[in-house]
Parts: structure tokens; C-alpha cells; sequence
């Protein structure tokens, strides 16, 4: 299957006139076109998507009901969407400060979350300040641990005990709330600002913009990379015996396809800006992007349970291939199109 | 695929016949130059010397991707090591580029990507596998005779990777990353539960191992795969782990010359930004800061080699190659993307080295710093 994905899309290529890699500045356009109509709009999405989560959960704090926890759950998921929207970007602002990882922290390794979350709720008094707080464990920081406080076992109810420990639990899920709120406005104004990332782009030099477009084209590969590797292989496992439904991204709030079909948009959207037609490149991973998107559509949320269907596994598995032909023929046309060259220690380092 | 070793090695001279394209007139200089394989826009692999104002000495053309590269003392030459399973190491003039000679590992074995020379120059030990059994073997070649392989000595384990001298010039240390590979299954792991790790150290005029570190039942699946020694006989060890994706071992650590080891921590966050994986490690020009990359993590991060204490971490898009600047605590950092910088502990920016040279290429997997000055060969 996986060899009639690549056929298709690159009947799609060649049947389409080789275009000339675009000059030094149709270049520097599209990277500020790209930051400008792409980027910066996800992360002004991520910025209003965060702080109504911020608000939901200062709102639900102050008088925990059954509504409300349905309220901040609700506000969750959009949070989680406006990131999976964006999550893919490593280039730019993002990348300060470790933002990226206090954003969410997944795939969780060593039980990180789960103990980072225990020790904030295990102790008490003023350290969940906005200072002191972003100087705990990143990744207690971010939505993975905001998830796990939310959904996992019976945790909704957690907030309604009364005592000592629902309240502290309500102050840790709010202090994550609003780190969030405080990272991606931060995101947003060092991207906007004045003497912010996009202004920046305006009298960046030639290696500059050629840096940030490898860095778009990389993201980009990288992200079908993951979903392929991280979100669909590892929780497939070799045969139905090895799934491994907790690997899943999300799978406590359900969310574990939701977030593959919205990364999945966001890369198509990425692909229609970096290479708008008529460019071939573009149409044929548009095509892909299209077909995979079209195979997740018709799956259930839940992607660990989907792994261990015997009836549903098969479109899994055709998801997970029809992601891995997007991804190599990315990689094959994209960096060429543009004139970029890919490099990737990070894939086959030795 | 069983490679046709004739038409190969056709294509390789054919790839490096007069391909060298010095960008300038050498001169012996003191002017510290560094040397890299890469790639270029075009996905041709080649090997690059190139100076801290960041222009090209020159590129040569090198048939499929390179390694590492060891330096013979005493002599120009500069020996790029295919990348694994590769079969062939060129000999480059490391004043011009042009290309001496070609070696090739001899039937059922390949290299591994390393190797280094003995002190005066006339011998290189190079990491092999032999194919039929997996075993790791040193193979011998000899400098002065046109590099013919004399012999050779096992490596006391699987899949040897770096190899480094210790600094009394006799003893050679050697990362037996454990992991059994076959090139007709490419780079998959076919020992996962029966990784080997360790470190050997070896005297190579009896071929007999001194010492045998290994890690433990706990950390079979870490696999030890590049070293930097400094002049006091610590060994810095850099580590790849292929066990479970949600463990978290510790990746980088040293070993004394009396074989005490220890691994340099680093808080949670830190150790998880590496992704349980260290692409190069390197020393500092003082040999007080230990630099370790992660490609996959994005990462490179520092160490106080006494001490032990992590002095943080930087981020840069698929960073891999590492070697020492000039200047104490500077480190000169390679990316696949985002081509080449410097730095220093104490700055969270990095510098970006040269402005248009550099940036054309991709940069794979290690860097080196050829010594400024480099006599004739022969002489």
C-alpha cells in the first residue's frame, strides 16, 4: 500500500512542469508570508485558546461544581487543539527559554509527568507564583500534566473533595493554566512585537532567510516524522500482541486522533504556503497530506483501542502508511523545490 | 544487497579522481582549521576543511557519505572513514584536498566510521566488523606502505565504534557499542536483547585488553559509541540508547585511567531534552568543559569535567558535530540545518561561523580540528 501511496504522488510530480527554486527574494517573501499568514495566526489562535483556559480554570477554582469541571475540561481541549495546530513549528520564538517543552511534554519518558505532577501536588504554600513556578520540572509545566490532573482514572472528582488537597489540586491546575496563558502570549509578542521575529525577517540577511526556510521545510518533514514514528508506530506495535495503547499522545482525554487529524491540517496548510501551486512539490504532498487526512477522518478517537481491534487495525495501519509516503515524499520534492538542503543527524546519526 | 566491490570502488575513483576544489591558495598557517564530511546541495557527499572566518580550504568529492576522519601526525595526510557499513577510507592531502589513496576494508569485513593513528604516524587502527560472526576487530594498516593492513586485533566486544589514543600514546581506548549489525539488514539492530556495551581498553603491540568496563545488566541497551580523551587520561564516553523509549538513562560519562567510571548528571529536564541520544562529545582547549550533542534532541549541553557539575544546555536545530574552539569554554558546533557556530558556556547565544561558505552545506556527524599546521607529506 504504502508503494501505491508513492506511485500516485509521484505520478502527481512528474506530471507536473519542474518549476525554477525560487530567487533570494522570492525567498525572503515566502518565509515572511509563511510567518506572517501561517505561523503567527496559529500562535494568535494559541494565545486566545490559552487564556480562556487560564480564565475556565480561575472561574471553576473559585467555586468547583459538576459544570464547571465540564467547563475547564471543554476549555482543555480546545487548548490542546490550538496546539496541536502549532505544535509541529520549533522555529522562532518558541524555541526560547525551553518554551517548547513547558508546552507539553510528550512522549513522556521515566514517568516524568506523573512524578512531577505528584511532587506539586505533595507540597504546599506559595511556590506555585508565576516565578517560582516556571522553575519547576518542565514537564509538569505543560498540557501532558494538565491532562493527567484532568482525566486520568477519576480525577474530575478529585476537584470536589473538600479539603486540603482539592484545593491544592485546583491551584496546581490553575498555575499550569496560566503558565501556558503566559508562554504563548509571550510567543505571540516576540513574534509580533516591534523588534519581534517577523520584523526581524524584514532585514534578515540571505543565510538568514535561506536558515529559517531549511528550518520550515524541517519542521515540516520532521512532524509527518513523528506521527509516523511516535504517535502511530509505537503505539501499533510490530503485531496485535505488542500494542501499547498508553503510548499514545493524549489518550487520557481521548484526544489521541483528534491531535493526529489537526497536525495534519496544520502540515497541509504549511505546504499550501511554502509551496503554493502550481508548484508540483506542493500538489503531490497536498495530495498525500490529503489521503492520510481522508484515512484519519474515518478512524475512532481512540487510537490505542483502534491498534487492538482486529476489524479497525488494518486502517490504522493504513494511516500510518499513507503518513510515512507523505513524509518521504516531503522529503523527497520539498527541500528541492524550495532550494534547501535537509540535513538530518538527527535521523540517522551513528 | 551484496555491493559489487569492483564497480564500487571504480565509482569512488571516478567520484574522487581531481574532484579536490581548493577555494584558495593553501599556505602552512597557524590558522586553526577544522575538517567535517558533508553534504552538499545536490546530496553529493564530499569532506570540507574550512577556517573560524568560516571560508572553505577546499572540498573533496567522496562517492557516498562520510564519517569521521583521523589525522596522521607528522604527515598531510587526513583519512575520511566511509560511514558504517561502509568499506572504504580515502587518504586526503589535508593541504590541498586532493585525493592520495583509497583503502578498503578486506572481504567480510567493514568499517565502522573511526579510526585513529599511533603516535608517529605509521600505523592506523580502524574499527571493523566482521561480518560472520559480529565480532569487533582493530584492523592494523600500515602508513608507510601505502597503507596495506598488516593485522589486526579484536576490540573485546560488538560493533566498535570511536577508538582514541590515551595520552602516554600507547594504550588505545575503544567504544564497543555492542550492537551487531549486518550489512545485508542495513543499520537494524539484530542483538537488541543481547547488547554488549563497553569500554576496552587495549594495548595494541600485544593486541591483549588492559581493561573491560561495561555498564551493567541495567544499561545493556546503552550503547557507547564516541569518546574525546584529555591529556590527563580521563576518557569522556558518549552514549545512544536503544532500549525502551520511556527510560531515561543517563548519556554521557568519563572514565579515569584506572578504570573508576562515572556518568555526568544533568536535572530531569535536561537529561529528557537529549532524547537518549549523544551524537559527538568533546573537550574544551583547556580540557575543563565536556560538550555533548543531541541531534534528535536539538541539544548540546556542558559539563565541569572535574566536578562533574552540568553547566546547561543550549539549543540548535540538529546539532552533531562538536570540536573544541580556540578560545577555553568555546565549542565549535555542526548542524545538518542550520550550519555552523560557536559556542561558548558562559553565552546562551550561539554565534553563526562565516556568513555564505558554510551555510550551503549539511553537516554530518563530526567535526574535527586539524592542527594549524601540517608538514609535507613524507617529511
Amino acid at each position: 500500500m504504502r508503494l501505491l501511496f508513492s506511485l500516485m504522488a509521484l505520478g502527481l510530480l512528474m506530471a507536473s512542469p519542474l518549476h525554477a527554486q525560487p530567487s533570494a527574494d522570492a525567498r525572503r517573501q515566502l518565509v515572511q508570508a509563511v510567518a506572517r499568514e501561517e505561523l503567527v495566526p496559529r500562535y494568535t489562535t494559541l494565545a486566545a485558546a490559552m487564556a480562556a483556559q487560564e480564565a475556565a480554570w480561575t472561574g471553576f477554582c473559585a467555586t468547583p461544581t459538576k459544570a464547571g469541571s465540564t467547563g475547564v475540561q471543554a476549555a482543555f481541549q480546545q487548548a490542546a487543539d490550538a496546539w496541536s495546530g502549532v505544535e509541529f513549528i520549533l522555529y522562532g520564538p518558541i524555541s526560547r527559554d525551553y518554551r517548547f517543552e513547558r508546552m507539553a511534554h510528550w512522549p513522556e519518558r521515566n514517568n516524568a509527568v506523573g512524578r512531577g505532577v505528584q511532587a506539586l501536588l505533595a507540597r504546599s504554600g506559595d511556590d506555585l507564583s508565576p516565578e517560582r513556578f516556571a522553575s519547576v520540572s518542565a514537564a509538569s509545566q505543560g498540557l501532558t500534566a494538565l491532562e493527567r490532573l484532568l482525566f486520568d482514572g477519576n480525577a474530575p472528582d478529585l476537584y470536589f473533595a473538600t479539603g486540603e488537597a482539592a484545593t491544592r489540586r485546583c491551584a496546581v491546575s490553575s498555575a499550569i493554566a496560566a503558565g501556558l496563558a503566559r508562554t504563548s502570549s509571550q510567543v505571540l509578542a516576540e513574534w509580533t512585537g516591534p523588534n519581534g521575529a517577523l520584523a526581524a525577517l524584514e532585514t534578515a540577511d540571505a543565510p538568514a532567510i535561506d536558515e529559517a526556510l531549511t528550518r520550515l521545510v524541517t519542521d515540516h518533514i520532521t512532524s509527518l516524522e513523528i506521527i509516523y514514528d511516535k504517535k502511530l508506530s509505537a503505539v501499533l506495535g510490530k503485531t496485535q500482541a505488542e500494542v501499547r495503547p498508553t503510548l499514545a499522545e493524549g489518550w487520557r482525554s481521548g484526544l489521541s486522533m483528534r491531535a493526529i487529524i489537526i497536525n495534519l491540517e496544520a502540515i497541509a496548510a504549511l505546504t499550501r504556503a511554502l509551496a503554493p501551486p502550481p508548484s508540483g512539490a506542493g500538489a503531490s504532498v497536498g495530495a498525500a497530506l490529503e489521503t492520510a487526512h481522508h484515512v484519519a477522518a474515518t478512524l475512532p478517537p481512540d487510537i490505542g483501542r483502534t491498534a487492538a481491534d482486529p476489524k479497525q487495525r488494518p486502517r490504522l495501519i493504513l494511516l500510518r502508511d499513507a503518513v510515512r509516503s507523505a513524509r518521504d515524499l516531503a522529503e523527497l520534492s520539498l527541500p528541492d523545490a524550495l532550494g534547501v538542503i535537509i540535513g538530518f543527524n538527527s535521523r540517522d546519526g551513528d | 544487497m551484496e555491493i559489487d566491490r569492483r564497480s564500487f570502488l571504480a565509482a569512488l575513483g571516478a567520484a574522487i579522481a581531481g574532484k579536490a576544489r581548493p577555494q584558495r591558495a593553501s599556505a602552512a598557517t597557524a590558522e586553526p582549521l577544522y575538517v567535517s564530511a558533508c553534504l552538499d546541495a545536490d546530496n553529493k557527499a564530499a569532506v570540507a576543511v574550512f577556517s573560524l572566518d568560516g571560508s572553505l580550504r577546499f572540498t573533496t568529492a567522496l562517492p557516498e557519505r562520510g564519517h569521521d576522519t583521523s589525522i596522521r601526525p607528522l604527515s598531510a595526510d587526513l583519512i575520511v572513514f566511509a560511514r558504517r557499513p561502509g568499506d572504504w577510507a580515502a587518504v586526503i592531502d589535508r593541504r590541498t584536498g586532493s585525493v592520495l589513496q583509497v583503502i578498503t576494508a578486506p572481504p567480510g569485513r567493514h568499517f565502522y566510521g573511526h579510526g585513529v593513528f599511533s603516535a608517529d604516524g605509521t600505523l592506523l587502527y580502524a574499527t571493523e566488523n566482521l561480518i560472520a560472526t559480529g565480532e569487533g576487530v582493530l584492523g592494523v594498516y600500515d602508513a608507510a606502505a601505502a597503507y596495506r593492513r598488516i593485522g589486526e586485533m579484536p576490540s573485546f566486544g560488538t560493533g566498535p565504534h570511536d577508538i582514541a589514543f590515551l595520552p602516554n600514546r600507547q594504550h588505545m581506548v575503544v567504544a564497543n557499542g555492542g550492537i551487531r549489525t549486518n550489512p545485508q539488514t542495513g543499520r537494524e539492530i539484530l542483538n537488541q536483547d543481547q547488547m554488549d556495551p563497553s569500554l576496552v581498553v587495549v594495548d595494541p603491540a600485544t593486541g591483549k585488553a588492559l581493561m573491560k568496563i561495561e555498564l551493567g545488566a541495567g544499561l545493556r541497551g546503552l550503547s557507547i559509541r564516541h569518546l574525546a580523551v584529555s591529556s590527563g587520561g580521563e576518557t569522556v564516553f558518549g552514549c545512544q540508547y536503544t532500549g525502551e523509549a520511556s527510560d531515561m538513562p543517563m548519556l554521557v560519562g568519563t572514565m579515569k585511567p584506572d578504570g573508576t567510571t562515572r556518568f555526568l548528571g544533568m536535572p530531569e529536564d535536561d537529561l529528557d531534552a537529549f532524547r537518549n541520544y549523544v551524537g559527538s562529545v568533546s573537550l574544551d582547549a583547556a580540557e575543563r568543559i565536556v560538550a555533548a550533542t543531541s541531534p534528535i534532541g536539538n541539544t548540546v549541553g556542558f559539563w565541569d569535567l572535574e566536578s562533574g557539575r552540568f553547566l546547561g544546555r543550549r539549543r540548535m536545530s540538529d546539532v552533531c558535530g562538536v570540536a573544541p574552539a580556540p578560545a577555553d569554554g568555546v565549542f565549535l558546533v555542526t548542524s545538518g540545518n542550520s550550519g555552523i557556530r560557536m559556542a561558548p558556556v558562559v553565552d546562551t547565544a550561539l554565534r553563526r561561523l562565516g556568513g555564505t561558505d558554510l551555510d550551503r552545506w549539511v553537516w554530518d556527524n563530526h567535526v574535527r580540528l586539524l592542527s594549524p599546521s601540517a608538514r609535507p607529506r613524507g617529511a
